[in-house]
């Protein structure tokens, strides 16, 4: 099989290979013109980091690294991604290239993720899930142009400069900013180790006249015809990432404008945790389920790690046998297994070995209504025409807000908002995005046969517009039990559906069109902008 | 004594004379099929992990495990992949192919065509118009065509009354039965009767035109469902002897259904790996295909309002507390200030049921027991799939020949196995007692 070359000066490095950095911050900002917005791009252009950019660090480092340079001498460069939104498009005179993704073309709307619609809670008060009612994005809160810097320390600091002179741009608007920073135990802020099981893709690019894969292999053979990464990490074709990239061996990928070409659909979420009651209801819960089930073992720890699949250290319920909660296996064994049939034993080219595991087609070990088993059921056909490695996305999220201080449950820090910035790219969100999302962790039924639950972690279910109990079946050997989470513990609070081009398009869009554009309408203002 | 119900246990016959004969013969013509099933699986020297209730009950109170698919055709998915509107205008249109001849002595000159809707996956659906041509409805139909003639042969005025009922006008029987004798042709080449001239026509141009009644295309049939669930429990292995697992591979490699569906591998896969170990699985009592449910969060008014919950959606047919939808539809409530074309699904303006397709659930329920039954060895492919030779196995439209045919009469210049490692090279070693099948057994592919 002959693996595509894709072009890594073009395309965003946080697409590819992803910036996994210790800190992003999030800015949008809305234009109140196109020269606004396109002087905008210009001033970013050069700034923006692109795939060679990320590996040729990555490479660097491991190298000071190899050589025995501490890690806080390591170099910590500032990097830089940004997105359009339709509006921002549209601002441009660019507006039919949101018909490469019919989602994004119609935006982040409640018919499309299963948010709430209600615009107040039962108390009176505004229902802060609510589109309207949202922190960023929403039709209060739109934007044209979000920006994602990356550092491991000091990122405000650091894009200072840049955003400075952004700011003196006329027109250019402050519509949102939020810092994320991975939390000092790397966890998310429920406690759990997050972004474990991540789709690997196909392909190499040519960093410095040398050809780079995209993701790196470890000899794990291929079985019903999957490539893998890592073990349990199938090869995605870049196609079902990258507008434009092959889909498939033999692919040249589809056709597609300039401007679309090494772009890809970038969904942002702004999802508010709530850890006081996810961990209050989940020990209240276990208590009711220990004494239906008549198995006291079951506590608030374990029914967290149920909802979740894994234990908090990353450990999959799947792989239970091979390593205790709090002491998990390398990272490289933590997906190797499937739900239809028992993993094999592997030894890698390094001569490691990864034991197999057997599989659960039932949901006994790890439920059907698992978050992990929910949005990637591997090997199991689901509801949906794609084998479910084709539905994933690339996640780059990052937590915002202070951790959760469980000695002081009452402090002012923790009454503070946090949470996730859920970042995912792909190539078609309603084939994606909205799949795991609104097809799957919001049904009762899907994916697979015998799901009996919501996705209780994140998984949304509405009553009159508002989030209504969630119910979900723990399977035993005497049969399923149901049971009820009240409440909901994730909250989307603000999102947008966006497009990140490539870095030539970004260029080609910060230059003036010819014939030269009218002038720009002074009083023409951003969607939901005041001025 | 355990008697079959009709599909979700609607009971069209009640008050009426026919009642008692109706539901009695109706629970053994399924019984026949599931007996005739299992017969084929021990013709085979397969132990049979697939059972009918009627030979053993499952325990007081069991319910079936919801074995879920989406109602879109995923072979129109695969056939039109960068072009949405073609794959929903091509999902409203019609197939036809050749049924049989009336005239044995010239079957060339008398060809009889049918006519079925290319809605594959077991849900078929049509927008019907109101008297000034605006769409008023988009009904959804999940009923196999064998309960349909079944109510033709056994009361004929029910059958007219419920045509009536489901059309909005008076129906004469003439105009949903054959106008003449249907003759085909049998494995040696020679003429068949197969439908006498008055005997009911599932694909009745009333059905097509003013339905759906129910289901049309040939191989969204309920002996087809039956014939899946009891072929999928045998287990298969690649040329080099390893138990296939993956949901497309065990459908091109098996002889159930079609492995370019949504609805077969995913229920196929299911059932083969519920059963290995020796589980025996059956299909749940009342056996049907059902529309499970509708995602109604979808559907908005174009100003962005919600319609969940407020009697957009309904069950007109069936079981919908227990999730057995046999009939639907989306059309306006009574009271409702907007009309179908201000409808938006996803966003979208709703200008086809395929997208409302897209949204529905259907499912089958299977139920399993442990009958100490000891499970056969595995078999090798009974089939192979085919596709052009520049596809991708994954996202090709795949045509399926039996595993030993020939390049000649298999899948020919210019396609290539998308997975020669299930059937070639022959493997060395295989047991004198397992025989490969040759082609699709059973009725998926063909009527009753």
């Amino acid at each position: 099989m002959i693996e595509p070359t894709l072009d890594g000066a073009a395309i965003q490095g946080d697409i590819l290979p992803g910036f996994h950095r210790r800190q992003q911050w999030l800015v949008a900002v809305a234009a109140g013109d196109e020269g606004a917005l396109r002087a905008a791009l210009a001033c970013l252009s050069e700034q923006v980091t692109s795939v060679a950019d990320v590996l040729r660090h990555r490479a660097k480092v491991s190298a000071l690294r190899a050589s025995g340079v501490a890690d806080d001498a390591l170099p910590d460069p500032l990097w830089l991604n940004v997105a359009l939104g339709r509006e921002g498009l549209e601002l441009l005179g660019e507006g039919g290239l949101a018909d490469v993704d019919d989602a994004f073309k119609d935006g982040m709307v409640a018919s499309r993720t299963g948010d709430p619609d209600a615009a107040k809670l039962p108390n009176g008060s505004a229902n802060p899930a609510m589109a309207d009612n949202w922190v960023v994005g929403g039709p209060n809160r739109a934007f044209h142009l979000l920006l994602n810097f990356a550092a491991d320390a000091g990122v405000k600091l650091a894009a200072a400069p840049l955003w400075q002179a952004l700011l003196a741009i006329p027109g250019i608007t402050l519509v949102y900013e939020e810092l994320g920073q991975l939390l000092p135990d790397g966890t998310e802020h429920f406690g759990f180790v997050d972004g474990i099981s991540v789709p690997g893709v196909f392909g190499q690019v040519i960093v410095d006249g040398a050809a780079t894969p995209i993701t790196r292999r470890y000899g794990v053979p291929t079985r019903d015809g999957v490539h893998f990464g890592k073990p349990g990490q199938p090869l995605v074709w870049p196609g079902r990432f990258i507008v434009g990239a092959p889909r498939r061996e033999n692919d040249h990928g589809e056709a597609v404008s300039d401007l679309a070409r090494n772009g890809s659909l970038l969904v942002f979420r702004r999802l508010a945790q709530d850890v006081a009651a996810f961990y209050a209801d989940t020990i209240e819960i276990a208590a009711q389920m220990a004494e239906k089930l008549g198995d006291p073992s079951l506590d608030g720890a374990r029914l967290r790690a149920l909802f979740v699949g894994r234990w908090p250290s990353g450990q999959p319920l799947m792989r239970a046998g091979h390593a205790p909660p709090d002491a998990p296996e390398p990272e490289i064994a933590m997906n190797h297994f499937g739900y239809l049939s028992a993993a094999p034993n592997l030894t890698l080219d390094d001569g490691t070995t990864i034991t197999g595991a057997p599989g659960d087609l039932k949901g006994m070990v790890c439920p059907m209504w698992a978050h992990i088993r929910k949005v990637n059921p591997r090997d199991v056909a689901s509801d949906q025409p794609e084998a479910p490695r084709d539905n994933q996305l690339l996640r780059r999220g990052i937590p915002f807000g202070p951790a959760f201080d469980h000695g002081a449950p009452h402090s002012a820090e923790n009454k503070q908002p946090r949470g996730l910035l859920f970042l995912a790219y792909q190539r078609a969100i309603d084939r994606q995005f909205e799949v795991l999302n609104s097809d799957w962790m919001n049904s009762l039924d899907l994916p697979v046969a015998g799901t009996g639950g919501f996705d209780i972690l994140v998984g949304q279910h509405l009553q009159a517009g508002l989030h209504a109990p969630r119910e979900f079946q723990r399977l035993t050997d005497k049969g399923p039990t149901p049971f009820v989470a009240p409440r909901h513990w994730v909250t989307p609070t603000g999102g947008a559906y966006l497009f990140a081009p490539s870095i030539p398009a970004i260029k080609q869009l910060a230059q003036p069109q010819a014939p030269p554009p009218t002038l720009p309408n002074p009083t023409r203002a951003a969607p939901g902008v005041t001025s | 004594m355990f008697k079959y119900a009709p599909p979700a246990s609607v009971n069209d016959f009640k008050g009426r004379p026919s009642e008692a004969k109706a539901l009695r013969q109706w629970s053994s013509w399924l019984t026949a099929r599931f007996k005739d099933e299992i017969k084929a699986l021990e013709a085979e020297g397969v132990r049979p992990l697939f059972f009918s209730e009627a030979s053993h009950a499952l325990p007081a109170g069991a319910s079936g495990v919801p074995v879920p698919w989406n109602g879109f055709p995923k072979a129109l998915r695969l056939q039109f992949p960068d072009d949405r509107k073609q794959m929903l205008a091509t999902a409203e249109t019609l197939g036809s192919q050749v049924l049989g001849f009336s005239d044995p002595s010239k079957p060339k000159d008398s060809l009889i065509k049918i006519r079925y809707r290319l809605q594959d996956e077991y849900l078929e659906w049509r927008a019907q118009k109101d008297k000034s041509g605006k769409i008023a409805r988009y009904v959804f139909t999940a009923e196999g065509p064998e309960y349909w003639e079944h109510i033709a042969k056994v009361d004929p005025d029910l059958l007219l009354d419920l045509y009536k009922a489901l059309v909005g006008r008076k129906v004469e029987l003439a105009e949903l039965t054959f106008d003449r004798d249907v003759f085909v042709v049998d494995d040696d080449n020679k003429p068949q009767l197969f439908k006498r001239k008055g005997d009911y026509n599932r694909w009745n141009d009333v059905n097509l035109q003013e339905g759906p009644i129910h289901l049309t295309h040939p191989a969204n049939t309920l002996g087809a469902e039956i014939n899946l669930a009891a072929r999928a429990t045998i287990q298969r292995m690649d040329a080099n002897h390893q138990i296939i697992n993956e949901a497309r591979r065990l459908a091109c490699c098996s002889d159930f259904g079609d492995p370019n569906r949504s609805s077969d591998p995913t229920i196929g896969q299911l059932v083969n790996a519920t059963v290995r170990g020796g589980t025996s699985i059956t299909l749940h009592n009342p056996v049907a295909l059902y529309i499970r449910s509708f995602d109604e969060g979808r559907i908005t008014s174009s100003s962005g309002e919600s319609l969940a919950g407020k009697g957009w959606w309904k069950i007109t047919r069936g079981d919908s507390e227990a999730q057995m939808g046999l009939r639907a539809e989306l059309s306006p409530p009574a009271g409702a200030n907007i009309t179908l074309d201000q409808v938006r699904v996803k966003n979208e303006p709703l200008t086809s049921g395929g997208q409302l397709a897209e949204l529905i659930t259907m499912v089958l329920y299977a139920s399993t027991l442990n009958l100490g039954v000891q499970e056969s060895p595995p078999q090798r492919c009974a089939n192979r799939c085919c596709m052009p030779k520049d596809g991708d196995p994954e996202t090709a439209l795949f045509g399926q020949v039996p595993a030993d045919a020939s390049s000649d009469e298999g899948c020919g210049e210019g396609s290539v196995d998308p997975f020669p490692e299930l059937a070639s090279p022959p493997a060395p070693f295989q047991p004198a007692f397992l025989t490969t099948r040759r082609g699709s057994k059973g009725s998926r592919g063909g009527a009753p």
